[in-house]
């Protein structure tokens, strides 16, 4: 157990920030999905661990992060545009619950998958040479991989912001997530809409998946593992809320991280603690109607 | 047709004669099929009918049923191997697990009831998964990862009148075989009782069951202690039969199972369930006999059921009687 100083504490600020923006990251698309199409993303998880370990065979084949991040996102993006319009629309008619149970159906298939694929055992993701160092950030040295990943979040999450914000496309999915007929009735194209949405929130749990892999190494249960994490923060966010999902994120994440300082065993807890106080107080969530 | 009096009198023969072949398929499974999985199917078949409470009586989700499963399993397990007690008094841990599962549920329901629909079947999640957590961690009293092993048979005894040992898997087969029996006949009273009308019409119209006066919330808890306390049930059953318990009775999948043997067999129907398990645990164990991907053919299987047959294998012979 860290000895608790003000630089342990430090540390675990920062290492809440860094885990809880790649919680936020992935919580985004889920949440962008829940809000627009009504769909729990069950699989969701699992298209961040697929993303992991497209970036990982590249990174071996080519040597280049930044490709690994690139094919991360494009690859499962791509495998999001199989799933929406052959299985996923098929459900917007029916029960959101439906919805639910055929994703975890695919979240069995992609599971076996990555596991063919890649084996059953866990694989080390070293972190790049060019970012293997520490940078000193005056009171104390931070690993510069974290930084790196916090900085990539970060952008991230502002390039969303800025594309729901203040484009047209980014506007029409805003709308959906209020009022879905209303924009079917002026005219859209909701199910391209849908489409790209669903493709764009998978795509980015994908990158989310590249980023953290070398932080937490590969196996085929890593998406289940973060999945749960991440319903609790769109829980706690509201659904279809940009805003939320970061903010619950990184209140999770920080939360997760100081508890190690008091007892180890907490952190993988206190999450689920967080839920059940809220559910208690606040059953709306944080920014929920 | 005959006389309304004898159509009656043969609607309500139906369900007792449907249980008695149900009871005679249970006693003779262990020489038909591998015991062991004829063990898994009379466990899981009472899990399955002890969700469908919610699932197919009353229309809510709960993706987190493993909780109650493994909070009954784990609760015999740590009775059986804390209690200092003597042996004809171990069955109490049956006790012990349903009465730790009822509890989990009371608390669980209480909270996650404050919302629905998908909500809710993700609040039960992280629930089972908190659980799963002090479970995991817990490792001085539960074992950890390795779960609590070498657990001791039950024994029972009428003084001066018989002695029984449990210590053969045939035994225990049977034992459960009774007790999950009787457990099957006390859902049937339960769910077509004027209790299981109103948890029903709740899944029709549940602000009309509202209006009409009846506290929904309060049935609702109601039937999520109940299910609770069957699945604890199933989970204690499965621990005595098994003589150990393991991580896996809390894991997440363990909850999907539960979902896709109701799906399967079609929920809100009563032997629906009883014959999803048959079935589920059927193909899974045949298909880990040929591969270990059984997971992706699970998937493919779920993704169909969804797609083209949701009311199940039962709902579709009854569809096909024309009821």
């Amino acid at each position: 157990m860290a000895e608790f100083t003000l630089s342990s504490l430090l540390i675990s600020l920062l290492n809440g920030v860094s885990f809880g923006m790649i919680l936020a990251l992935v919580a985004m698309g889920l949440a962008l999905i829940w809000g627009l199409m009504e769909i729990a993303n069950f699989a969701h998880g699992n298209f961040y661990a697929l993303g992991a370990y497209f970036g990982y065979s590249t990174y071996m084949m080519t040597g280049n992060f930044f490709l690994a991040l690139a094919v991360g996102f494009l690859g499962v993006a791509l495998s999001g545009l199989v799933v929406e319009p052959v299985l996923l629309r098929r459900m917007y008619a029916r029960p959101p619950i439906e919805g639910l149970l055929l994703m975890y159906g695919v979240l069995l298939i992609i599971f076996d998958l990555i596991e063919m694929t890649w084996g059953s055992v866990g694989i080390p993701f070293s972190i790049p040479k060019e970012l293997a160092s520490y940078i000193d950030i005056g009171v104390i040295e931070y690993p510069s991989y974290r930084i790196f990943q916090i900085a990539v979040t970060a952008l991230l999450a502002l390039g969303l912001w800025l594309f729901l914000r203040g484009t047209r496309i980014g506007l029409v999915i805003r709308a959906g997530v209020q009022d879905r007929q209303m924009v079917e009735s002026l005219g859209v194209n909701v199910n391209n809409v849908f489409t790209l949405t669903f493709c764009l929130g998978v795509g980015i749990a994908g990158l989310a998946g590249v980023v953290s892999a070398p932080l937490f190494s590969l196996y085929p249960a890593m998406g289940n593992d973060i999945l749960i994490k991440c319903f609790v923060v769109v829980i706690l966010g509201g659904i279809g809320s940009f805003k939320g999902a970061v903010y619950s994120g990184l209140i999770l994440g920080m939360a997760s991280s100081i508890s190690t300082i008091v007892w180890l065993p907490l952190a993988d807890i206190v999450i689920y603690l967080f839920m059940a106080a809220f559910l208690l107080l606040k059953p709306g969530g944080l920014f929920g109607e | 047709m005959a006389t309304s009096q004898s159509l009656v009198s043969t609607e309500r023969l139906r369900p007792t004669v449907s249980l008695i072949i149900v009871a005679l398929l249970f006693v003779f499974a262990p020489y038909i099929l591998p015991p062991s999985i004829a063990a898994d199917i009379l466990v899981f078949s009472l899990f399955a009918l002890a969700f469908d409470i919610l699932f197919g009586h009353m229309g809510i989700v709960s993706f987190g049923h493993a909780a109650y499963f493994g909070l009954g399993a784990y609760g015999a397990a740590l009775f059986l191997t804390y209690a200092k007690l003597p042996p004809t008094l171990l069955w109490l841990s049956i006790l012990a697990g349903v009465l730790l599962a009822g509890g989990g549920a009371w608390v669980f329901g209480f909270l996650s009831l404050r919302r629905s629909g998908l909500y809710l079947a993700l609040i039960t999640l992280a629930f089972s998964q908190m659980v799963w957590f002090v479970m995991l961690k817990w490792t001085d009293v539960t074992g950890g990862e390795n779960g609590l092993v070498n657990l001791p048979t039950l024994v029972f005894q009428i003084p001066g009148v018989f002695t029984v040992n449990m210590n053969s898997p045939i035994l225990i087969y049977y034992f459960n075989f009774v007790v999950v029996f009787v457990a099957m006949i006390l859902l049937y009273r339960l769910l077509y009782s004027p209790f299981g009308l109103i948890i029903r019409s709740i899944r029709d119209n549940e602000e009309r069951v509202g209006f009409l006066g009846y506290n929904v919330q309060r049935y609702k808890l109601m039937a999520f202690i109940a299910s609770g306390l069957f699945s604890g049930l199933a989970g204690a059953l499965y621990c005595i039969y098994q003589r150990f318990v393991a991580l896996h009775t809390l894991d997440w999948i363990m909850s999907g199972d539960v979902v896709l043997m109701t799906l399967i067999g079609g929920g809100g129907t009563y032997f629906g369930p009883i014959l999803g398990a048959a079935i589920y645990i059927g193909i899974r164990d045949i298909i880990s006999f040929y591969t270990a991907w059984w997971r992706i053919i699970v998937g493919v299987i779920l993704v169909i059921v969804i797609l083209f047959f949701r009311q199940g294998l039962w709902g579709m012979i009854n569809t096909l009687r024309g009821r």
